[in-house]
Formats: structure tokens, sequence, C-alpha cells
């Protein structure tokens, strides 16, 4: 088992939703708030699986978080100009 | 828990046998859009987390994705801080040149509105003022070249077309022996 804490001030609630939606079939995610985070606690029966789900289901939070800020006209785009993308 | 050579054990921290490493970063340095911009050029290569050190300070772990020695660690540590220092100019330019680039937008989006409807003409103030023209660049060639004496004079109110005519001729002549 696995356990990954996503701080609420900084991970969008919407972003970790689709985050846990998208991992879900890949490995077991139960989910609670303890405070100011997230707790999922991700089981896999394959071995290694869990880390690995754990670790992509972060990344994938954050760059919903941070595409998400770019929408609402925060300054996401410093990122995309980062990586020579256009919108 | 190491340091990483080169880089300061109060805000750098290596788990070389895990292959992690965390940086920890004031927000008042850095801000929280610019750790956004920062890390996330990093996550096709590594695994990122986020956390709250502290009220302000801000911990970032980077996982490389692929095994990384103490060396790969220290340079993607170095690689953030540089990335996390553009990313604050960055933020700073944009705030500074909001209200510009909010008002070339603008005008760009009101521009591309086309042309106005026969009711917001209607509703136009046509009696608004012209524009100053200090140079007479809206003015006709004869408004602005206009004899004085001609103009004013008694005979010009009552000049036949005939005479404007002549006086044409003459201004072209002389047009002519200036230009020759």
């Amino acid at each position: 088992m696995t356990e990954l804490r996503l701080h609420r001030g900084l991970y969008g609630a919407n972003a970790i939703d689709e985050a846990v939606a998208i991992y879900a079939p890949h490995a077991e995610i139960a989910r609670e708030v303890d405070g100011d985070h997230v707790v999922l606690r991700v089981t896999s029966d394959r071995e290694g699986r869990a880390e690995r789900v754990a670790k992509e289901l972060a990344n994938y939070a954050l760059g919903l978080t941070v595409q998400g800020r770019d929408a609402v006209g925060g300054v996401g785009a410093l990122a995309n100009d980062a990586n020579g993308e256009s919108q | 828990m190491g340091e990483v050579a080169g880089m300061p054990d109060a805000q750098v921290e290596a788990e070389v046998a895990e292959g992690r490493v965390t940086l920890v970063v004031d927000e008042s340095v850095y801000p929280l859009d610019a750790v956004y911009g920062a890390t996330y050029t990093f996550i096709d290569r590594c695994y990122v987390l986020l956390d709250r050190a502290a009220p302000t300070r801000l911990r970032i772990s980077l996982t490389p994705k692929h095994d990384a020695d103490a060396d790969a660690l220290r340079a993607y540590v170095g690689e953030l801080q540089n990335e996390l220092l553009s990313c604050a100019w960055r933020s700073q330019i944009v705030r500074e040149n909001r209200a510009v680039i909010e008002a070339v937008t603008l005008r760009a989006v009101s521009g591309a509105m086309g042309p106005p409807s026969l009711d917001e003409l209607e509703d136009f103030d046509f009696s608004e003022e012209p524009f100053e023209d200090p140079l007479g660049i809206g003015l006709s060639w004869e408004e602005k070249y206009k004899k004085k004496g001609a103009a004013d004079g008694p005979s010009a109110a009552a000049a036949p077309a005939a005479d404007g005519g002549e006086e044409r001729d003459a201004d072209d002549n002389r047009d002519e022996t200036e230009s020759a």
C-alpha cells in the first residue's frame, strides 16, 4: 500500500477528482481528508504498481492544477512558455 | 537524508538511495505561480510532489522516473532552481504589464467584433467634438491652401466657378515653377 498526501491548498479539488477517476481502473484507491491534505491510499496486487500509480496520479493532478489556473487567468501560462508550447 | 554538494543544506535534501531530492523554497522569493510553472516543466522526467513545509515555505520533491545517481540529482536540483528563477521573473513581468496586455487585448477583441449595427449607429453621439488636427491633415487641399485675401474678401464669397478655376491654374503654375 502506498500513501499519497496532496495538500488541498496546492492541488485543485477538481484536479484530484479527475486524476483519481483516471487512475482508479489501475489500482484500488481509497480517499480521505486529513486536515489540509487529501490522503489517497493506493493498493494493488501487482508488485510495485501501487507506488507507480500513486506517483503518476500526483503528476497528473499537478498538471491539471496548473492547467486549471491557466484557464482562469493565472500565470500558469509560464509553464507552457517554458516548454515552448503555445495555446 | 544527505546534503547535495554545492547546494545549501537548509534548502536542499537528497535521498540518493531512494533516488529522490527535496527542495524547500520561500514563497516570498518564489511565488506559487512560479513554483507551478517551474515544476510543470519536470513532470515528463520526474515524479513531482508539492507540499507545504511551513505557512510560507513550499517543499518540492523530485523523483526521477529513471535511475539517477547523486550527480544526476544535483543536476535536477540546479535545473529546478534556474527554472524557478526564470518563472519568478516572468511572473513579475506579467504582473507589471497586465494593464497594458489587457488594454491591447480589449482593443483587438473590440476591433474583431465587426462594424457597428444600425441600432448602435443610431445611438452614437455625433455631437462629440472632432479630434484635434494641429497639422491640418484632415483638411481638404482647398481649405488648406486657399488664399486668405481671396477667401476673406467680399469678392470671394460671390466668386463664380470660373474664378475658382483660374485660381487653381495660378496655383498649379506656381507649383510647377517651384518644382523646376
